[in-house]
């Protein structure tokens, strides 16, 4: 009977610890979700970039192709002898043609990341909901789909290089709040002073190295 | 009345040992269930240290002093950190007298490597 004196401090340590640890679980929770989710978005953003990067070779070669089409068939309009004008016009047509054909790919590759951004917010707000995760945002400093320049940007099939500041373009930020005392019973909510939810971010972007673009984690601003 | 103190007095020596032992069997399973929480915790910030592009010694400097402040008792035995590629790793192993927490945690974009 005698211990039924230290009942209370027991259940008031009880409680301080469950609110602490449970405080820990969601914000570990609600951050591991999005920076698993950056992440993946990054990777996935990774591999396109490299696919982009390994046209540039071919893109090149349709250039200098392109090229010699356009001397060719200016040399052969200079000499007024018709069937050498016809057969350079189809000789530049057909690298025209192959050219537009590999600029359809560049840009469905640029598409394509812009719709993982997108896919990629929608997935975050999907799992997010089950953490706790409130007001999810993305900011809209990154590029809309890849962080590149065209060179030369009057060419039907450039170079996609990386654009400056590169990292910061192609950075991706989830800004999110986390409402710690959702999970607690109402009668326990209305004696909390300040029951606002807590702001955080997460945010990754992908980091050159050689031909490869490693994705990695970045530090967030609020 | 003499006989009624004698016997709150002795049952005072008695349960008082007693209260004492679960008392602090009760703070020991819960410093234990706040190391448990606080070291996971500590670890996912290393990995999302590592994964920021900081060095490893910061990281485990970082993890180290976060750690050691909130849990005055225990401290490890074992603490790694290291990157592959993309992916980075993690291995704690804290012990304080008999309660060892063992951890070994992958942060890597596929969410079924990350544990």
């Amino acid at each position: 009977m005698a211990m039924i004196v230290f009942a209370p401090l027991f259940l008031t340590i009880l409680a301080v610890l469950s609110i602490v640890l449970l405080s820990i679980y969601q914000v570990t929770s609600a951050d591991r979700v999005c920076k698993r989710e950056v992440l993946r978005l990054q990777h996935e953003l990774s591999l396109l970039m490299k696919s982009l990067s390994k046209l540039n070779h071919v893109a090149q070669a349709l250039r200098k192709k392109r090229e010699l089409a356009d001397e060719n068939l200016a040399a052969a309009l200079a000499t007024g002898y018709g069937p050498a004008i016809a057969a350079a016009a189809a000789a530049q047509r057909a690298v025209v043609l192959e050219q537009q054909a590999l600029a359809l790919k560049q840009h469905q590759l640029l598409s394509q990341a812009g719709l993982e951004r997108e896919l990629s917010e929608q997935r975050l707000r999907a799992l997010g909901s089950s953490v706790g995760i409130q007001e999810l945002r993305s900011t809209p400093t990154h590029a809309a789909t890849l962080a590149v320049r065209a060179q030369p940007i009057t060419s039907i099939t450039p170079d996609y290089v990386e654009a400056p500041s590169f990292r910061e373009r192609e950075s991706q930020t989830y800004q999110y709040k986390i409402n710690l005392f959702e999970r607690w019973p109402p009668w326990l909510q209305q004696h909390v002073l300040n029951p606002k939810p807590v702001s955080t971010a997460c945010s990754a972007t992908l980091s050159p190295q050689e031909e490869n673009w490693k994705p990695i984690l970045k530090k967030a601003s609020l | 009345m003499k006989s009624s103190s004698g016997q709150a007095l002795l049952e005072t020596v008695l349960l008082l040992p007693c209260a004492m032992l679960l008392f602090v069997c009760f703070l020991s399973l819960a410093y234990a269930a706040f190391a448990r929480a606080w070291i996971g915790y500590q670890t996912d910030r290393a990995l999302f240290c590592l994964a920021e592009g900081e060095s490893e010694f910061q990281c485990k400097k970082n993890i180290e002093s976060s750690v050691n402040e909130f849990l005055p008792f225990g401290r490890f035995h074992h603490l790694q950190l290291s990157s592959n590629g993309d992916q980075w790793l993690a291995e704690v192993d804290w012990r304080w007298n008999q309660i060892r927490l063992q951890k070994q945690k992958t942060l890597k974009w596929d969410s079924s490597i990350w544990r």
